[in-house]
């Protein structure tokens, strides 16, 4: 029977690793080492588990928080509402949609009458980032306890159906994932209201190993040859969402060696 | 008179200089009108007409999203990508704007100034 400190040192390190999110690599680093310890001690706690590949992802290991991906999730539970969302996330990045929208649907099954709008607002924001226009119109049309959905997407959506977009969101994403591939280690969303234009803007963290440019530039010319396939202006899809590709904070930039 | 290519060497310049939140905002804000100004004066985008039914910027990003040019809609994807990011820096100081953002908003400036049009 394990003591319990490390299972609250594992919700500790949980806690300052969400806070620390994409911009403290210090705090990552430091994480991912107690994490690597606690994993020996504890090798079947969800907690550890999401914590431990999380912190590889965003210290740019894919392939070691691929590894640990199928371990969380098979201890997962929707009792530890904060982890799941964040297992949700790591998988988000990995590109297993599968598995995001499974604890997606269990947490929401899970919270019946108290389903929170931060459950919705994550889900809403996956749905975005792999483009799934129907989970994006289920989310949307629940309701938390209260009988609201303040999920800030929602007005994205509007956007997304006023403009013509919600159609095109699927192939849009599909065409992005399909070249960013395994390169992606963490997507951050941005809502994004200014002078009249409601869009979501979404940041995808890639390896400093990737030709960022070039991978740019490939979907760039992806899109537009979509777009104007379908007779649509080739930056239609800029009124709606912008993609940004970001190098992961903590590994080499590409303009030291300009 | 200051050029967008000023605007990018002063960039560079800031990206040597000791880092803080305050100054990755700067930078971004700066790259960003690097190559908006680029982009704005270039050939490339004639014939434009300035609109008054919404900003400047917006305007020309719309404008922008009809060219079937692939180095213009290549371009015009960086210049609205950066434009999120200087609203964010300019405005949302509470947000957190991650590091490394603003080394890759001035390789995107150097690139719509440097390298596709060149």
């Amino acid at each position: 029977m394990p003591s319990p400190a490390p299972q609250e040192e594992a919700g500790s390190l949980f806690n300052d690793l969400v806070r620390a999110d994409i911009d403290s690599p210090e705090v990552v680093a430091r994480v991912l080492l107690r994490a690597r310890a606690l994993i020996r001690i504890l090798p079947a706690n969800f907690g550890i588990r999401t914590v431990l590949a999380n912190a590889y992802l965003l210290s740019g290991e894919r392939g070691l928080a691929e590894n640990c991906l199928d371990g969380a999730f098979h201890t997962r539970s929707p009792e530890y509402h904060g982890m799941m969302l964040q297992l949700a996330r790591v998988c988000l990045a990995l590109g297993d949609i599968q598995k995001a929208r499974t604890i997606f649907e269990e947490l929401i099954k899970h919270e019946d009458h108290v389903l929170s709008n931060a459950t919705l607002g994550n889900a809403a924001r996956f749905a975005v980032c792999v483009g799934d226009p129907d989970f994006l119109l289920y989310i949307n049309s629940l309701k938390t306890r209260n009988g609201t959905n303040t999920n800030y997407l929602k007005a994205a959506t509007d956007a997304f159906q006023r403009e013509g977009f919600l159609e095109h969101l699927h192939a849009h994403q599909k065409i992005i994932l399909d070249i960013v591939g395994k390169s992606q280690l963490w997507i951050g969303s941005e809502f994004f209201n200014e002078d009249g234009m409601t869009a979501i803007a979404v940041l995808r963290y890639i390896s400093h190993e990737t030709n960022r440019r070039q991978l740019q530039r490939s979907v760039s010319d992806a899109l537009f040859d979509y777009y104007k396939s379908r007779g649509l202006p080739p930056g239609f899809s800029r009124r709606c969402l912008v993609s940004m590709f970001v190098t992961l904070p903590g590994q080499t930039g590409e303009i030291e060696a300009a | 008179m200051t050029t967008p290519q000023d605007l990018l060497d002063d960039c560079r310049q800031l990206l040597h200089v000791v880092h803080s939140d305050a100054r990755r905002r700067t930078i971004i804000s700066r790259a960003y009108y690097a190559a908006y100004h680029f982009l704005f004066a270039h050939p490339c985008t004639r014939p434009y007409v300035p609109r008054t039914d919404v900003g400047m910027h917006r305007a020309f990003h719309e404008f922008l999203q009809n060219s079937t040019d692939r180095n213009v809609q290549y371009a015009a994807s960086i210049l609205c990508a950066m434009y999120v990011l200087r609203i964010q820096a300019d405005y949302r100081i509470q947000a957190i704007m991650p590091r490394n953002v603003e080394r890759n908003c001035v390789e995107d400036a150097a690139e719509i100034i440097e390298e596709i049009f060149a």
